[in-house]
């Protein structure tokens, strides 16, 4: 079974006249690193939540390796959201033991080998660090984990280009290739080169779905130039 | 998994449970120093004397019953503002995304949270007996001996609280019994209904908090009328005598919480596990 993500009819509507994500029907593979493309407000985030069970669709199903998202699919998804979920109270240690405890897939030694490359003392505490280091702490916990789905929800936004280097660096290194992993973004550019497929939402519709060579060769245009082409204003 | 949970749970809420059982101790310190100014030493004699001393005394006792009220309502109000941040803020995406029931999430917290209010409850208790023992020694004439005062005071307020029990009709022991049950239940119960109310809040699209503080409120106002009803009938049954109104009172205060308790934890359980929208 080469699906991995099946997403039947998937509608999310916060009120009859705001439709996040409407009428999506997807699967995506195994072993592809998908990026989920779109303006700002074209339903992104709001697919990624539902794909974790952060919230609840208003109509359709997902399914993820076969089953519907729970327990079973939250065991085997590592997510990165585009936020700082991680309390600034705790020691980087203790959220490494957290992370040990729940997840059976964290290698925690994987964990402490990237924090060292970053200089980053496991026994400070979160709120001493600078917002760029959290974003890749929170990162390097994702990436830790041997994951068959990885959700990273704008892994690059609002962070400096070394640091973007840094975090496409980390994800390549460190990603299962028997899994995969759906990036959403709106900074093409940047991502494009590790990109092995594309889905294009606007207003929360999908507009496209097909590999990068695809739109190299039949466009003859980069994925960013594409993009520009399609959703221009 | 919910070992787990609760333990990590347990951690992070000790902090300010430790804070707070600190604070106890230390109003309990300047509650005890309250009663030892010259006034309290001289009512032994039937003498009054009231210095600046004695003003600071007053003071500090007043001190006492606001920080009471304060670390009462205090830790409610952590324990609020904790579950609120760890469900439905930004905490609250490492929360849902665990692999772990909505059940084991939600029973780890009210355990956890509950005990805390226990302990918090009992440090309390505690902290009245020794102003209690403080006072008395404070009041008692000089040269009596303390042990005489154990010897004199358990038999009176056993004699008090007997000659109640015939007066009013009022079962003091099975009211003991009560307020017992009520003090390991209420706990339970009251995070139980403040995390409901807390969820049901999150069903709103805007004014989420404030959504959260109006439906605890409309659920507390909702016991107390359903409460008065019920006491009102049961007083109209033949029960209207104080000391039955009494043990009446307090078993359908517990009845009450319980209910609701249980019908909101439900309430909680099916909005994290169908109505989960975290925005």
């Amino acid at each position: 079974m080469n699906e991995l993500i099946e997403m039947t009819g998937l509608t999310k509507a916060y009120d009859t006249r705001s439709i996040a994500v409407n009428n999506i029907s997807l699967t995506l593979p195994r072993g592809k690193i998908i990026g989920l493309l779109g303006p700002n407000g074209s339903g992104k985030t709001t697919l990624i939540k539902m794909l974790n069970g952060l919230l609840t669709p208003t109509r359709g199903t997902i399914r993820i390796n076969g089953q519907f998202v729970g327990v079973e699919t939250k065991s085997r998804v590592a997510y990165l959201p585009d936020r700082t979920y991680l309390t600034g109270n705790k020691r980087v240690n203790e959220i490494l033991d957290y992370f040990c405890d729940f997840y059976a897939d964290f290698s925690r030694e994987r964990a402490l080998g990237m924090l060292r490359s970053l200089d980053v003392d496991p026994s400070r505490k979160m709120k001493t660090l600078s917002k760029g280091t959290k974003e890749k702490v929170q990162l390097i916990l994702v990436m830790s984990r041997q994951a068959d789905l990885y959700l990273l929800d704008e892994p690059i936004a609002g962070v400096d280009p070394a640091a973007r280097d840094y975090i496409l660096r980390t994800i390549l290194n460190n990603y299962n290739p028997g899994a995969s992993m759906l990036i959403s973004t709106h900074l093409i550019g940047d991502i494009e080169q590790v990109l092995d497929e594309v889905i294009f939402m606007r207003y929360g519709h999908l507009v496209l779905y097909t590999s990068v060579n695809n739109i190299r060769e039949q466009h003859g245009k980069s994925v960013d130039a594409y993009f520009r082409e399609v959703f221009a204003c | 998994m919910l070992g787990k949970l609760i333990k990590h749970e347990w951690k992070s809420v000790s902090r300010v449970g430790c804070l707070l059982l600190g604070a106890m101790a230390l109003i309990t310190f300047f509650g005890w120093l309250g009663f030892q100014t010259p006034m309290w030493n001289a009512l032994d004699n039937g003498g009054s004397q009231f210095g600046w001393l004695d003003v600071f005394g007053i003071m500090t006792l007043m001190l006492y019953v606001v920080m009471l009220v304060a670390v009462n309502y205090g830790i409610l109000a952590y324990l609020g503002v904790h579950f609120y941040k760890t469900m439905y803020a930004d905490e609250g995406y490492l929360t849902h995304t665990l692999p772990v029931t909505k059940h084991q999430i939600l029973l780890s917290k009210i355990l956890v949270s509950s005990l805390w209010m226990m302990i918090l409850i009992l440090s309390v208790y505690l902290s009245l007996v020794i102003l209690g023992l403080a006072m008395l020694t404070a009041v008692m004439p000089k040269g009596y001996p303390e042990i005489s005062l154990w010897r004199d005071v358990i038999p009176g307020m056993r004699d008090i609280l007997y000659w109640a029990g015939l007066e009013l009709g009022w079962d003091v022991g099975s009211w003991v019994i009560s307020v017992f049950v009520t003090s390991m239940v209420s706990p339970f119960a009251t995070v139980t209904i403040l995390f409901g109310a807390i969820s049901i809040g999150q069903l709103f699209t805007k004014f989420r908090i404030l959504m959260a503080i109006v439906t605890y409120v409309g659920i507390l106002v909702a016991q107390s009328v359903i409460g008065a009803l019920l006491r009102s009938i049961l007083a109209v049954n033949g029960s209207s005598l104080f000391g039955t109104y009494m043990n009446v009172s307090l078993n359908s205060n517990i009845l009450i919480n319980c209910l609701a308790a249980v019908a909101l934890y439900f309430v909680a359980w099916y909005i994290t596990g169908n109505k989960l929208n975290m925005e």
